[in-house]
């Protein structure tokens, strides 16, 4: 039902865990390179094999420093704004070819130990959103994670309205991570159409 | 702001209420987005499953999630079965063209979208004829969000021609790259007025 087309969330991130209270500077050193994900797992499996903790390349996606909040436990947290003045965006979802295919990434003032953007494609249900294709997309000592940009073969599916959804974080000097989330459509524009 | 008066004195409590617990939440934990674009910031962990979502005092089951259990590292997912259609969907009153979603989470959403349909696909019987839908964040002279001790309320101006509406919850989780995001979407029928 449900595919990473290329890259995928999953590979992009290495599967990363993130596990709260880690040393981060470590970890942002060690991280080998940059750029879209390799190819990996399905997005949504119903038992995902993840790397044990120590293994994980580098964690992204989160918003936590210090504290460990623990899965389900409402936590104390403040607003504040990424130092480095990082922003997220998604453009949106379009007709690409045979494709549906949407872009997201993001941009900071000054160069931040890593940066990355994780975006999602959704078909618009009655019931909700049915999630397509995911692609991820990261940079590190730099001001910009370049763009993540799934694409899904939409031909022969009918008319549909596309949605992008984007999780954006930046682990910035001061050793915090920061994260938003963006999305884009256009209702019955562009991001409505037949393939 | 089009809503109602007495719209506005629940919302006016529930802001109240926000104030008084922002030591456990803060208003900017929502991340608006506008034309796709957002700052960053740090944010709150989802809760552990989807939240349970009352309206009108009723319990609206889930139609569809996709959810990851950070503990014991599973992913799950559900959508609806042929079973679910437009008729079996929890019928409310919407009084005053209003509706409010009561999600049993203090846990602010970083997006809440919400749906109405004003018809019924002759073939499979589920809510078709979008009416139109409303992102709360971008959308707050229809839709207006708050958070009390242990529950997040949305308030929805309801078009006079909606017979049903859907409510969309995304969560960011900050745990585990591979699912960035959390979902899970709530139908209700709406009764003529």
């Amino acid at each position: 039902m449900k595919s990473a087309k290329r890259g995928g969330v999953a590979g992009g991130l290495g599967a990363l865990l993130l596990v709260v209270g880690t040393v981060l500077a470590p970890q942002a050193s060690a991280q080998p390179g940059e750029g879209p994900g390799p190819e990996t797992n399905p997005l949504i499996t119903t038992a995902p094999v993840l790397p044990p903790p120590e293994s994980a390349p580098m964690p992204v996606s989160t918003a936590f420093a210090e504290t460990a909040p623990q899965g389900g436990v409402v936590q104390p947290f403040d607003s504040v704004p990424s130092p480095a003045g990082c922003t997220g965006s998604t453009d949106f979802p379009h007709k690409s070819g045979v494709n549906a295919s949407v872009h997201g990434r993001m941009t900071c003032t000054v160069a931040v130990p890593r940066v990355e953007t994780v975006t999602l494609l959704y078909r618009d249900r009655w019931y909700g959103p049915e999630q397509l294709a995911s692609d991820s997309s990261w940079r590190t000592n730099n001001t910009t994670s370049q763009d993540a940009h799934p694409h899904w073969n939409c031909s022969g599916v009918g008319t549909y309205t596309y949605k992008g959804y984007s999780q954006h974080a930046s682990l910035e000097s001061d050793g915090v991570r920061y994260t938003a989330t963006t999305s884009n459509w256009q209702d019955p524009g562009v991001s409505r159409f037949d393939c | 702001m089009n809503m109602r008066p007495w719209v506005l004195l629940p919302v006016g409590l529930v802001a109240a209420l926000a104030v008084a617990c922002s030591d456990r939440q803060s208003d900017e934990a929502v991340q608006s987005t506008e034309n796709g674009r957002s700052n960053l910031m740090r944010t709150d962990s989802p809760p552990r499953s989807p939240p349970v979502v009352e309206v009108e005092g009723k319990v609206v089951p889930v139609l569809a999630y996709e959810w990851f259990d950070n503990e014991s590292r599973t992913a799950s997912s559900l959508e609806p079965g042929p079973d679910v259609i437009a008729s079996s969907l929890t019928l409310v009153s919407a009084a005053d063209h209003s509706l409010e979603f009561r999600i049993g989470s203090a846990v602010r959403p970083s997006m809440v979208n919400v749906k109405f349909f004003n018809g019924t696909n002759p073939m499979t019987e589920t809510p078709s004829e979008e009416e139109g839908s409303l992102t709360c964040s971008e959308d707050e002279e229809k839709c207006l969000t708050g958070v009390s001790l242990d529950h997040v309320h949305v308030i929805v101006e309801v078009p006079i021609r909606a017979r049903y509406s859907v409510l969309e919850l995304f969560y960011p989780n900050p745990f585990q790259g591979s699912h960035p995001v959390f979902f899970s979407t709530y139908g209700v029928g709406i009764e003529p007025q």
